[in-house]
């Protein structure tokens, strides 16, 4: 089966999409996301210096969740997306 | 040329294509300044090339309506537009836009081969003067290729709006095909100008599906 390598973008956009749905733990974004520790410790560490994404600490532990800013830069992504695969570029 | 109740309609009807390829050239360049790709500032380039093109003809109708305007410049000079040359203006930016998306859709990367496909546009126009079937029979050739590309890009993705698209520029390629008999009579004219519009308004269902993602 070939490997489909993703690039930067298409990673960031999974892992947006995954806390789109509902604020998640480290590990379930690792599985979500697909990544291995440290490179989702990389993009997470850029996504919240990008105020992206929003670490939240809670009884159940810590939790990463995504910021209105982070919402917008994903439904815009999406829009990119969408135009780009419709116009086939 | 035109049919006598579709006179003055036809300069509304260029002015909505005209604001639908706007668009598209708006929304390629955001793209552009997102993804830093060139394909899609050409794509965005393409689209002006064409808006430019509807512009021109919405000039021209506007000549055909009016026959001819005089603009003082300064006061001393006054400058009469010739309808011909500003319909072959509109007939050389609509082909460009045309070959920048045939170019953009090929992946033609070396520049000397996408320079020697544009020079054919001005090369076309030249022959196309008091000869505008050839025009069309260009274009009818190059909406053709640019059909095939966006029947793939539907057949692989299989989503409604690549479907759009490939409708709309199917729509098109049938209007080149109208226009190649608009010398012999006046609907051929009418029903490309009608699929024409069909063509840009599956654009315009497209862009929305797209903003409203």
């Amino acid at each position: 089966m070939p490997v489909v390598r993703r690039d930067k973008m298409t990673i960031i956009a999974d892992i947006l999409a995954a806390l789109q749905v509902k604020n998640l733990k480290f590990t379930h974004l690792l599985y979500k996301s697909n990544l291995s520790h440290n490179r989702l410790k990389q993009y997470l560490d850029e996504l919240l210096f990008r105020a992206l994404v929003q670490e939240l600490t809670t009884k159940e532990g810590k939790r990463y969740h995504l910021t209105d800013e982070g919402a917008r830069f994903y439904a815009e992504y999406r829009r990119v997306n969408e135009f780009v695969k419709s116009f086939g570029l | 040329m035109t049919l006598d109740f579709y006179t003055n309609f036809d300069l509304w009807v260029e002015a909505f294509s005209l604001i639908i390829a706007l668009v598209i050239a708006g929304f390629s360049a955001r793209v552009f300044f997102i993804t830093k790709q060139k394909r899609h500032l050409i794509f965005s380039t393409a689209f002006l090339a064409i808006a430019a093109g509807i512009f021109s003809r919405v000039v021209f109708d506007y000549f055909i309506a009016f026959e001819q305007l005089s603009i003082p410049l300064k006061g001393f000079i006054a400058l009469s537009f010739r309808a011909d040359l500003v319909f072959l203006f509109s007939m050389l930016c609509i082909l460009t836009g045309y070959l920048l998306i045939f170019i953009v859709n090929e992946y033609i990367n070396h520049v000397k081969v996408a320079l020697m496909l544009l020079l054919l546009a001005p090369i076309t126009i030249l022959a196309a003067h008091y000869f505008y079937i050839i025009y069309h029979l260009v274009n009818l050739v190059l909406v053709s290729f640019l059909f095939s590309h966006f029947n793939f890009n539907y057949r692989k993705h299989r989503t409604t709006n690549t479907l759009l698209i490939m409708l709309a520029f199917a729509a098109i390629l049938i209007s080149e095909f109208f226009f190649l008999f608009m010398t012999f009579s006046s609907w051929p004219y009418f029903v490309g100008n009608v699929l024409r519009l069909a063509g840009f308004i599956l654009f315009l269902a497209a862009l929305i599906r797209i903003y409203t993602k």
